[in-house]
């Protein structure tokens, strides 16, 4: 298994594969390499610390992963997971690298959210050989990879990824390369509608976040989840959507979102975002 | 007459129909006429033929405005907007309340005041189609609808990733079913309506299986096939 990227995704898928008994490398630029071993050690001993694994096991797991400079393990990786920086020239760059790396019929996934994996997949000799591997941040805690097919993945990649998401334990589905896959594609009406409410004064943030916990069974308000996941972070999804699907209306942005952004109130990170937050959280 | 559990979904337009007029003693009618707007006028006026100046109509999961729908009752200013979604409104869950343009204050703060005896919690929201959470999750299913439509992922998928990907306490088809399509595509159509806006467009895959009678739980059929519990085994 190799992980190319050490981001918070790339970590974090690194660290469920190893937990789960892959061998695994993570791969980065060399400046990277000390902060990405620090992290893994501090995930780690976090578990040991709250009783999840043995120390013991600690040394294990710390033991199957391999942090490193370069590519020279995609030559006998079985999996190769892409989670560097959303770009695409970059992954096609990486991607090509690879592709003259790894072993026959080794298999490429990408953990992108928001580039067309057909278009990453383009160009390739065997364009067939990349998958779309969608995890949920944080890795370690979400259950849910969204298995992206392009018009080259064929059923038996399809049945391989299957089995290896299942593998990691983790669940499993499919669906099609279209922009936002499932969960972040529907997942807009939660925000933007949330938002369009907002707008039009029907209700203030903090009701409507009352109103969607209370009475609809959410475990958070859309507010309070746009604050935790970071409202610039929304608002570029939000955007990359609704051009994706050439402005169609059920996606389209909303003025506050852009609002926010500009005035640095991007939510938890910030210390203030819809809500503002003080040293005792919520205020 | 009491709301929450059975009683709300006894106290149906059926019952209005049988009893003839609402008791006015009452004080207060809860008209769960979950339906378009035609409909839910026809309704306000039948109580207002058997009503009082002094009874306040409380309208379940408005269609148009309250103040449009208001005008259909002889004393607009004593109707007042509410809703919930039925499957979701646990004891001491949360009813939003949506005065409209004439509603008295007095009529507003007595609904208030009994949904909360009644041990619920309540937000006062602006009087639009839908109020929030219907209409925040009725986007939701609508998408959920064209995701399913443009086959880019199966049912069991769609219900499972939002699970599970955003925590959400329900699949958004499973969602629909259990609220039933036709109230899902009724609600879409009085938004759609309201803001001549086509974000708000119903998915055709609705209209079509409203169409063909594949409303849900309660016809057997939706998005899924339901055991109606019938004598078949």
């Amino acid at each position: 298994m190799l992980v190319v990227g050490g981001g918070t995704m790339g970590r974090g898928i690194a660290m469920v594969c190893s937990l789960s008994g892959y061998r695994t490398t993570v791969s980065d630029l060399p400046d990277a390499l000390p902060g990405i071993r620090a992290e893994i050690e501090k995930f780690l001993a976090d578990r040991v610390k709250k009783g999840k694994m043995s120390a013991a096991e600690m040394q294990e797991s710390l033991s199957s992963i391999r942090v490193e400079g370069g590519l020279d393990a995609a030559v006998d990786a079985d999996w190769i997971m892409e989670a560097i920086v959303e770009n695409l020239d970059a992954k096609k760059a990486l991607l090509a690298g690879l592709e003259n790396r790894m072993k026959g019929d080794a298999v490429i996934a990408t953990n992108t959210s928001s580039l067309s994996v057909t278009a990453m997949a383009a160009g390739l000799r065997n364009p067939g050989c990349l998958v779309g591997l969608h995890f949920f941040n944080p890795a370690t805690v979400m259950p849910l990879v969204e298995i992206v097919r392009t018009c080259w993945t064929d059923e038996n990649l399809l049945k391989r990824a299957f089995e290896f998401v299942k593998s990691i334990r983790k669940f499993p589905v499919h669906v099609k390369d279209t922009p936002g896959f499932i969960v972040n594609r529907i997942a807009r009406s939660f925000a933007v509608e949330s938002l369009k409410i907002v707008t039009e004064g029907i209700a203030s943030p903090h009701q409507v976040d009352r109103i969607m916990r209370l009475g609809g069974g959410f475990k958070m308000g859309p507010f309070e989840l746009m604050d935790m996941v970071g409202i610039d972070i929304n608002f570029s999804v939000t955007q990359t959507i609704f051009r994706a699907f050439f402005e169609e209306p059920r996606f389209r942005p909303q003025l506050l979102q852009q609002e926010l952004v500009n005035a640095g109130r991007l939510g938890r990170k910030t210390g203030h975002g819809v809500y503002a937050y003080g040293t005792g959280g919520k205020q | 007459m009491l709301l929450g559990g059975k009683e709300v979904a006894e106290w149906a337009p059926e019952r209005v129909e049988k009893s003839g007029a609402p008791d006015s003693n009452a004080g207060i009618v809860f008209l769960f006429a979950d339906a378009g707007a035609d409909e839910q006028k026809r309704w306000l006026a039948a109580v207002g033929r058997g009503g009082s100046r002094e009874s306040t109509v409380a309208l379940f999961a408005p269609a148009l405005s309250v103040s449009e729908l208001a005008m259909a009752y002889p004393w607009p200013e004593q109707v007042v907007g509410f809703g919930f979604i039925e499957q979701m409104l646990a004891p001491g869950g949360l009813i939003e309340i949506a005065p409209g343009l004439r509603t008295l204050p007095e009529a507003t703060g007595a609904v208030e005041e009994l949904l909360k005896e009644r041990g619920f919690e309540t937000e006062r929201v602006g009087d639009f189609s839908g109020l929030v959470l219907r209409r925040v999750l009725f986007m939701i299913i609508n998408e959920a609808a064209y995701a399913l439509w443009e086959g880019i992922a199966n049912r069991e998928d769609i219900d499972l990733a939002m699970k599970l990907g955003t925590n959400y306490p329900m699949g958004p088809l499973e969602w629909a079913d259990a609220i039933g399509l036709d109230r899902v595509y009724t609600g879409l159509k009085s938004l759609h309506e309201e803001y001549g806006d086509d974000r708000y467009r119903p998915c055709p895959l609705i209209r079509k299986m409203v169409a063909a009678g594949f409303t849900g739980k309660r016809a057997g059929r939706g998005f899924y096939t339901h055991d109606t519990g019938g004598a078949h085994a």
